[in-house]
């Protein structure tokens, strides 16, 4: 029975190279260069899909942990922590890569502005949740109270995509979603190079996120295992 | 619970094939024309509100400039090559300044325009150094590959070293049960 899940991932991993070479040609072959910024626009196709991931990651966390609570099954407390970890390095790719791109168009690395500073609390939300379960003792406690540390978490992704509006600042407004402005929207080259790059980085979201649910399985099996044998040991001490 | 994440990929996917075309559809060419500035008009402070390039082929267009919908962005370089880059209804007297360096250097600049004559983006053609700034993608494209690519190294990894435990941990409960 183990072959159906290995092919599913495997198609899953080759899509995931597929649409990623596609998108690397379209962000550095195919669409034109901007006028405005000249080449450095080009970061805008691997900042927002990061950006993109890492929300998609926290959403999913929050929907997973809110499962758990209600279901108390284990299987959702793994989805939870393997969305959070892969929301990391993604959230890192974000951060830094906005970082990069603020310098030469701003003149700056950071300023104290409501989407970077909101993004920058996403990411410690994630790092607190990390650590949170790294240090507590495994059982149904830590998945309880990281379940709601999750969700109370959750409450800042709105805030980042709102924030460019509620707040405008350095960061543009949105240029794509229901609520994007018809001035605002962005030519129709970069917008399909974009939707194309947010697509493929969804692909390598799920890609990681397979991946990690694996491991996650085998150290919930490595935790209830370890627990048995101490458990054993100390009956037969007794 | 396996399928899990490819059928969540598949509702995203189709979430964003709906709703980004859709806005996508609405965005519309600009005019698009290059020249060198012929004439600047300020007003009392200042503050650039028009002007007007020449054409290769002899024609002028004159264009204004606007401070909201839309607010017309610059891109300009100075003599050393830096470039200048901010937007009407931030810097309207930077950019008179800097239109009149490009008029008196008679360097090409491009504008892009809507159906009224309204420049949305005025910038300076892109030099033929195409290492303008590529530092900074360079820098930004190596990290997220290093980065993504140092997670699936650590992961599996991780997933080895688990894996051996697993197998040593199985081994002494065997022996402990044959006990």
């Amino acid at each position: 029975m183990g072959f159906p899940k290995i092919h599913l991932r495997a198609v899953l991993h080759v899509a995931t190279l597929l649409a990623m070479a596609f998108a690397l040609w379209m962000m550095f072959v195919w669409v034109p260069t901007d006028i405005n910024q000249g080449v450095v626009q080009r970061i805008l196709y691997l900042h927002v899909p990061a950006a993109w991931a890492s929300m998609v990651a926290i959403v999913g966390v929050a929907a997973a942990s809110i499962i758990y609570l209600i279901t108390k099954n284990e299987r959702w407390d793994r989805l939870a922590v393997s969305m959070a970890e892969v929301g990391v390095v993604f959230g890192a790719v974000m951060l830094i890569s906005g970082m990069i791109w603020a310098k030469p168009v701003w003149g700056v690395w950071w300023t104290g502005e409501a989407k970077l500073t909101t993004a920058l609390i996403l990411f410690f939300i994630y790092v607190a949740y990390l650590m949170f379960r790294a240090y507590f003792p495994a059982g149904d406690q830590r998945m309880r109270l990281s379940a709601i540390i999750a969700i109370i978490g959750a409450i800042d992704t709105p805030i980042i995509y709102y924030a460019s509006v509620l707040w405008q600042e350095a960061h543009p407004p949105l240029v794509v979603g229901p609520i994007a402005e018809e001035e605002n929207l962005v030519a129709a080259q970069i917008g399909l190079t974009l939707l194309v790059s947010v697509i493929a980085f969804t692909f390598l979201f799920f890609s990681l996120l397979t991946e990690r649910i694996g491991l996650a399985r085998m150290e919930s099996e490595h935790e209830t295992l370890k627990f048995k044998l101490q458990k054993s040991s100390a009956g037969a001490s007794a | 619970m396996k399928n899990t994440p490819i059928a969540i990929t598949v509702i995203l996917l189709s979430v964003l094939a709906v709703f980004i075309p859709s806005s996508l559809a609405k965005a519309q060419a600009p005019t698009i024309s290059t020249g060198v500035v012929t004439q600047i008009e300020t007003d009392d402070a200042g503050a650039l509100t028009a002007f007007s390039i020449v054409e290769g082929n002899g024609d002028v267009s004159r264009f204004t400039v606007s401070n909201s919908n839309p607010n017309t962005s610059y891109g300009l370089e100075n003599r050393v090559g830096d470039r200048w880059v901010s937007d009407q209804s931030s810097e309207p007297q930077e950019a008179a300044t800097r239109l009149r360096d490009q008029q008196m250097r008679l360097t090409s600049i491009t504008v892009q325009s809507d159906s009224n004559s309204v420049a949305t983006s005025v910038v300076q053609a892109e030099s033929a150094d195409v290492g303008t700034n590529l530092g900074y993608l360079l820098a930004v494209v190596a990290i997220t590959w290093i980065g993504i690519m140092a997670y699936v190294i650590y992961m599996s990894a991780r997933q080895r070293s688990l894996s051996a435990e697993l197998s040593r941990l199985k081994e002494s409960q065997s022996d402990g049960e044959a006990l």
